[in-house]
């Protein structure tokens, strides 16, 4: 993706000064002198920046890597690769075989430093690595640095989240959009869990980690049809229902503790409202703006033809002169 | 005519916001923000169809929702994988919102 991402940011200065040379006239017209013009222009352009959405991929980061990380490759020369294939294939849970390099914040939080207490809301940077991708030639282990909330460095949270379909998901993406969607997975899947243990840990409900591959990265076919399983509504979906989801789930999760049973139903329940609301499910953080050539459907076949299309995918733009598509409905 | 749907992108939200500030702060005008959407609407149109080159395909695990209301297409997609020659983004859950592609000459 990366041509339709490096020709956005190229596209938007263009609009930039074509909207501000546009307007000059009108500008003049109403007695608006030109500074205010110039303002308009800093101002959006510096909005734009702001957003992130026209960053360009990120070069492999140059930060060397933590001096755990630079012993172990001492030690075992050329046996790194191979071994870091091994272990993100295996999805071990143990700290030492997981397919996650913790940087040097985690080092210090569990060894150097021990009476080190971080607050548990506090983000911390966490940097991670992908081993290359098996049977791509030239393909190189990459880094990435994601924020997560201290607490869940405790215990084993990080390694129940990141299991093995969540590397395979992003090990073949590019760069920017394995990092987003790492965060977002761990973002998720964390909210998911701090659910739980807030509430006292929900007796019957579904574990965690089953749970916590359901936010980004399920590939069945059913996901909207399982209305019986409640726990995937909750932290997964529309972010910006996350909060009130959460509150609900926190107040139902009172109420549960005094009348004791009927786990499952509070949930559900929240499931129903959002059936009947079919504008929520048209929150979504990734949206496509286009134009359509021609739209066709033969059974339960559908296929797009489309142009003229401005993408937001997990935070960053992209743009297509035509983008066709198919889907079953 | 152009389409304004491009307002709703980065893009045409942060210029709507820069220019609420503006009118906040008694600078401009709302009536002049207006022609300054419009003239965006018609460069941003423009610009898409004569200066993006690039071509994706995408295909999507499931078509959740489709809904066809004057004129416009909104689609709700799960689990969509987009491709550029090699290069591949997956995401979950997509929309996509669609104008009428063949009026694009009557609006130049």
């Amino acid at each position: 993706m990366t041509m339709s991402q490096l020709s956005v940011m190229k596209l938007y200065n263009t609009v930039v000064d074509d909207v501000i040379a546009g307007v000059r006239d009108c500008f003049l017209d109403d007695g608006v002198d030109e500074q205010v013009l110039q303002e308009l222009k800093q101002l959006w352009k510096t909005k734009l920046q702001a957003t992130g959405a026209m960053d360009p991929p990120q070069p492999e980061p140059q930060i060397p890597p933590p001096p755990v990380l630079q012993n172990f490759q001492k030690a075992n020369g050329n046996n790194v690769l191979p071994k870091k294939t091994d272990t993100y294939m295996g999805q071990q849970g143990s700290s030492q075989n997981s397919g996650v390099e913790h940087g040097a914040p985690v080092s210090n939080l569990a060894g150097a430093h021990p009476h080190h207490v971080l607050d548990p809301n506090n983000k911390v940077p966490v940097q991670l690595t992908l081993p290359a991708q098996p049977g791509v030639p030239g393909s190189q282990p990459r880094s990435f640095t994601i924020q997560i909330p201290a607490s869940a460095l405790n215990g084993n949270k990080l390694h129940q989240v990141l299991t093995g379909p969540i590397i395979n998901a992003t090990i073949s993406l590019p760069q920017p959009l394995a990092a987003t969607l790492l965060q977002q997975h761990i973002n998720s899947a964390l909210a998911g869990q701090q659910n739980e243990f807030d509430g006292g840990g929900g007796g019957g409900r579904s574990g965690a980690a089953p749970f916590s591959l359901d936010g980004a990265l399920d590939s069945s076919d059913d996901e909207g049809s399982n209305v019986g399983d409640g726990s995937e509504d909750g932290a997964g979906d529309d972010d910006e229902d996350e909060e009130s989801v959460e509150e609900r789930a926190e107040e139902e999760e009172e109420e549960r503790d005094e009348s004791g049973g009927a786990e499952e139903e509070p949930l559900n329940s929240g499931d129903d409202v959002s059936d009947e609301e079919p504008g929520d499910m048209f929150d979504t953080d990734n949206v496509v703006v286009c134009q359509y050539d021609k739209i066709t459907r033969s059974r339960n076949k559908w296929k797009f033809y489309l142009k003229d299309g401005i993408m937001n995918l997990g935070g960053k733009d992209f743009v297509f002169q035509k983008a066709n598509g198919d889907a079953e409905w | 005519m152009s389409y304004q749907l491009y307002r709703n992108t980065t893009i045409g939200n942060t210029l709507q916001e820069s220019l609420d500030e503006l009118i906040q702060y008694g600078q401009i005008t709302p009536a002049l923000a207006v022609k300054v959407l419009l003239q965006f609407d018609k460069s941003i149109n423009q610009a898409l169809s004569n200066r993006v080159k690039s071509r994706l395909t995408f295909k999507a695990g499931k078509l959740n929702t489709y809904r066809f209301c004057d004129n416009v297409w909104t689609f709700m997609l799960n689990d969509v994988e987009f491709r550029e020659v090699q290069e591949v983004a997956k995401v979950d859950k997509v929309k996509i919102v669609a104008c009428d592609g063949k009026n694009v000459d009557d609006r130049r």
